[in-house]
């Protein structure tokens, strides 16, 4: 706080010899005495102006006998907008003189150069601070929201008989929602929805903690329950103190419809039945606070039609220009109002914009995701929307319909390949084919999109190679759409490596001779502007 | 999602080593029939050394026939290790193993006269 | 002093203001003992 200062002046090698010479053999040092608030002194001070000599003073005062106790003779105040900034203390001069009229002139002339100068010195400071602190927290914004975007979904699930949709708007803060899903064994889906307290950077770490906890423990444990409940078990020492997650699980029977979740304190879910708007419950402790918890389990078996709406609180908490929360009663209204065009999720933001006005800022990170079960039609494979296109698909009759693992697409850029052939590997992951027909249908995938971007899309990066994979009980199918129009896949020929040994044949041409060796069977379909390639890999000894 | 392809040539005893490393696509071509000369330059046989090679395709095969094409011409025996398996059956599939042998790993391809 | 006259102008750190003032003030004056007592909620001076 108060500081001492007798420095020597950095610019001016005489002047600092002067001050030098002064503060070792003669000018002492003495302990600053602030002069506090309401002190008769300060209030002399701020009345007169100009430098005070103490022995004129007759008042009691604890900061005036502190002077003088010190040695203080004259006080030369530093007053700026009125206010007492400061003063300087002066003892008596070392020639003995007295102050003259003319020094405490001078001396008030000085300070009165000084206050002003003092005054703008800080604001810049802290201007300069303040500016720093802005772009220190811009950078964190930045960080917080990259993490953020690489660790939510890239892609829906797409299942036969659901529709899912998801809704994810930051703040200009970044808070801490997030929302994943997670396949799992015997056709069923994880859906996570969570939100951590806080906001930035730490938020965007304990998210990415929570949720890679959520996925391992999703894959040990087949009851919500217990996955909220090793994963707040696992969360309690990680989590910064102050800190917890709020998070709601849920596991689709995607077959039976039946949905069963554990909510660690997050915002229940609301089901569009078709006898009305119903809250399902299911109460515990955020994860995260404290071991041992345990979570209360609910299940709800969803009909043809019903949609299941959740939410993070920053819908709920969304206030109005007036200042009215948007609240859970009118979440419930509008989820259970059924419109001609049956939007849920668009419905729902759209009408909490409305709330909000156009003009507002977001004040919390919103999530939304939306899960509606279009049709309960068991094992019918008729069920499955085909691409755009007509890709006809083998009519399965028998067993169970095809179930789509993955759909996606890749821009028509060299190279492209091998992003689809990780995002088939990946979603074929559960099926553990055995390693050696695993890597047949890599390449086999590899060739075909490498196909579809040169020869089908001709490189023209603004036209996408859509793949889809999908599987049921014996075979996986990895379907390649590109929009090449009606040119049928030729024969694949073998290609003569004799004769390109020797010139005589190109040294290219062994794509589609690879596929075809590559997978049990490859089928090709052309449906207006868009050709498609299926490729089909049996299941048969999968590990 | 590419890594880069890379080869450089390395002697041994009895003839030169073309190291490779990265993708086998159309866009090796220059960087390898660059490091079959360098290692032609020399005597002996020539060994392509995969190890380091995380992906082939087809044009990256059309690239491997076109340096086996130059081998032919000058007669000059090309062989290869470090392959992974479904690599040596691409290799098989495409009847390029009847042109260059594949060894096991390098002592077996060093030791082969 | 018009060196320190200058730098009011210009306008520095508070540290630096303090410090030139007090190095004027000590020039001029020649005092046996100086020292300053800034407010502290005006600004924190660092040393």
């Amino acid at each position: 706080m108060v500081q001492l200062m007798r420095r020597r002046r950095a610019e001016g090698t005489e002047s600092a010899q002067v001050e030098e010479t002064a503060s070792e053999s003669k000018t002492r040092l003495i302990d600053a005495i602030p002069i506090p608030m309401g002190d008769p002194l300060e209030a002399l001070l701020l009345s007169n102006g100009g430098p005070v000599v103490l022995r004129d003073l007759e008042f009691e005062s604890a900061a005036l006998d502190g002077l003088r106790q010190s040695g203080v003779e004259l006080v030369v105040p530093l007053i700026g907008q009125g206010e007492l900034l400061g003063a300087l203390y002066l003892g008596p001069r070392l020639s003995d003189q007295p102050y003259s009229t003319d020094d405490r002139r001078l001396l008030g002339s000085l300070a009165s150069q000084v206050a002003p100068a003092m005054k703008v010195a800080q604001l810049v400071r802290e201007q300069q601070a303040e500016a720093k602190e802005r772009e220190r927290i811009q950078q964190e914004l930045q960080v917080a929201a990259l993490i953020q975007q690489t660790l939510l979904p890239k892609e829906l699930p797409a299942i036969t008989g659901w529709q899912v949709d998801a809704f994810y708007r930051p703040a200009r803060a970044v808070g801490g929602d997030f929302y994943d899903f997670i396949d799992l064994e015997d056709g069923r889906l994880g859906v996570v929805i969570g939100d951590v307290t806080d906001k930035g950077v730490p938020a965007a770490l304990v998210m990415a903690t929570c949720r890679s906890m959520l996925r391992a423990a999703a894959q040990r444990h087949s009851a919500p329950s217990a996955v909220l409940a090793e994963v707040n078990d696992s969360l309690v020492p990680e989590i910064p103190p102050a800190m917890f997650v709020t998070c709601l699980y849920a596991i689709i029977d995607t077959g039976a419809g039946e949905i069963v979740f554990a909510n660690a304190g997050h915002n229940l879910p609301y089901v569009r039945s078709n006898g009305g708007v119903i809250e399902l419950r299911a109460t515990g402790m955020p994860l995260g606070l404290m071991p041992g918890m345990s979570y209360e389990e609910t299940s709800y078996g969803m009909g043809a039609g019903e949609v299941m709406v959740l939410t993070s609180d920053g819908i709920t908490e969304a206030h109005s220009p007036e200042g009215e929360m948007y609240g859970f009663a009118r979440l419930m209204g509008r989820v259970g109002k059924k419109t001609s065009e049956d939007d849920m999720l668009n419905e729902v933001v759209n009408d909490l914009e409305k709330f909000t006005g156009p003009d507002a800022e977001q004040e919390d990170d919103i999530t939304l995701v939306v899960v509606k079960r279009t049709s309960s039609a068991q094992g019918a494979a008729s069920t499955f929307l085909p691409l755009e296109g007509g890709v006809p698909l083998q009519d399965g009759g028998e067993s169970e319909g095809p179930q789509v693992l993955a759909r996606f697409s890749v821009p028509s850029e060299e190279g492209n390949e091998r992003i689809a052939i990780a995002k088939v590997t990946a979603a074929i992951g559960s099926l553990a084919l055995q390693p050696d027909r695993l890597e047949r249908l890599k390449t086999a995938v590899g060739e075909t999109v490498m196909n579809a971007i040169e020869h089908g899309n001709e490189f023209r990066s603004e036209l996408d190679v859509e793949v889809e994979v999908c599987a049921n009980d014996d075979t996986v199918s990895v379907l390649v759409t590109d929009q090449g129009g009606d040119k049928l896949i030729p024969e694949a020929a073998v290609p003569d490596i004799e004769a390109k040994l020797a010139g005589e044949q190109t040294p290219r041409g062994w794509g589609l001779f690879l596929i075809e060796q590559m997978v049990d069977e490859v089928k090709s379909t052309s449906n207006g502007g868009a050709h498609t390639v299926e490729l089909v890999m049996n299941r048969e000894g999968a590990l | 999602m590419e890594s880069v392809f890379e080869a450089t040539v390395s002697r041994t005893e009895d003839g030169s080593v073309v190291v490779m490393s990265g993708t086998v696509n159309r866009a090796a071509k220059e960087a390898l029939e660059s490091a079959y000369e360098e290692a032609a330059s020399g005597p002996g046989k020539i060994l392509m050394d995969f190890r380091g090679v995380d992906y082939i395709n087809s044009t990256g095969i059309a690239v491997i026939v076109g340096v086996l094409a130059i081998a032919r011409a000058e007669h000059r025996a090309v062989g290869a290790f470090g392959l992974t398996d479904h690599y040596r059956e691409v290799f098989t599939i495409t009847r390029l193993s009847d042109f260059m042998t594949i060894y096991d790993n390098e002592t077996a391809a060093a030791a082969a006269g | 002093m018009d060196g320190f006259s200058g730098s009011l102008r210009q306008g520095l750190d508070p540290n630096t203001l303090v410090g030139g003032w007090v190095g004027v003030v000590s020039e001029t004056m020649q005092p046996s003992s100086v020292s300053v007592w800034i407010r502290n909620d005006f600004g924190t001076l660092e040393g």
